[in-house]
């Protein structure tokens, strides 16, 4: 009993008090070439208790007077790899006639909820089911 | 003569000893446990005998090791970037979407139109189009380099048969 208390008021403290972000990601290229962007991290409004799908950690220092999110957002690229493992969906089309080829993809990591967690010298981050 | 007579005697009694009298005793007769033979009507739905028929090829399949896909995606770095670490970056970028790209058409294949107008029977335009639009789940990055403006990595999904036939029984 007591033990299944313990783990539960640990639970509720990873998922509870920790922040919860939405992740999205969007990406399209030409010919190989990166020619847009669409980055969104934004915190949730509504309290969510979700399954933990994996986890992942990140080299990120927490800074002095500087939010959580400003923190998430200024190492976008580094939290990034840790969404790879999600939903991605892909739409690629390829047209080629007599002279010319252009070939675009477009990659859209679908959103999703995640925690971050910082400790001295990395984070975790906790991806929601 | 009498000498014969003792003889078989003692022959017949020796005889009696080592038998043991097992001649002499009758025989014990084994009972077989009688076995009562019932028979059973069950009902079976067709469909609980095809699921029942799913389940075991699914566990079958279980068995087997995972199929594995691996592709390596490229990207080109961009030409008007500000530094060469932005360069690496946007040209990673490009490789995972290629990478991505490669695994959709690996998994759910690809969509090809194409179209040709000839004219006074010389070929006027040939344009192809190829579409690959998928969802991918797992993909892990194994591998990644940088050389020569061209950024390569490798990608990899592992895929358990049972859950392939599932999803791509078509």
């Amino acid at each position: 009993m007591e033990r299944n208390l313990f783990v539960l008021i640990l639970f509720l403290n990873s998922v509870v008090g920790s922040d919860i972000f939405w992740f999205s990601y969007r990406s399209v290229t030409s010919n190989k070439t990166l020619i847009y962007e669409e980055k969104n991290i934004s915190p949730l409004t509504n309290p969510y208790i979700g399954n933990i799908s994996s986890t992942c950690r990140v080299k990120i220092s927490r800074q002095k007077n500087s939010s959580t999110l400003d923190i998430l957002n200024q190492n976008f690229y580094k939290i990034l790899p840790c969404f790879y493992s999600g939903k991605a969906r892909v739409l690629s089309q390829t047209k080629s006639s007599i002279y010319s080829l252009k070939d675009e993809v477009e990659l859209k990591i679908e959103p999703v909820r995640f925690i971050v967690d910082f400790k001295d010298d990395f984070a975790n981050i906790t991806i929601l089911k | 003569m009498k000498r014969y007579i003792y003889m078989a005697i003692y022959s017949m009694g020796a005889l009696i000893v080592f038998s043991g009298c097992n001649g002499l005793m009758p025989k014990q007769q084994v009972q077989k446990p009688k076995v009562i033979k019932k028979v059973v009507v069950q009902k079976i739905d067709k469909e609980e005998i095809k699921q029942a028929i799913r389940d075991e090829r699914l566990a079958e399949l279980d068995k087997m090791p995972p199929k594995e896909f691996v592709v390596y995606g490229e990207g080109i770095a961009p030409m008007n970037t500000i530094s060469p670490a932005q360069a690496i970056a946007l040209a990673k970028r490009a490789a995972v979407t290629d990478a991505y790209r490669q695994l959709g058409e690996k998994l759910y294949g690809i969509r090809v139109n194409a179209k040709e107008t000839v004219k006074d029977a010389a070929l006027k335009d040939s344009r192809i189009v190829t579409q690959v639009n998928g969802l991918i789940k797992n993909a892990t990055i194994t591998e990644n380099k940088y050389k020569d403006g061209l950024y390569t990595v490798r990608m990899e999904l592992l895929l358990s048969r049972a859950k392939w036939k599932e999803i791509f029984s078509y």
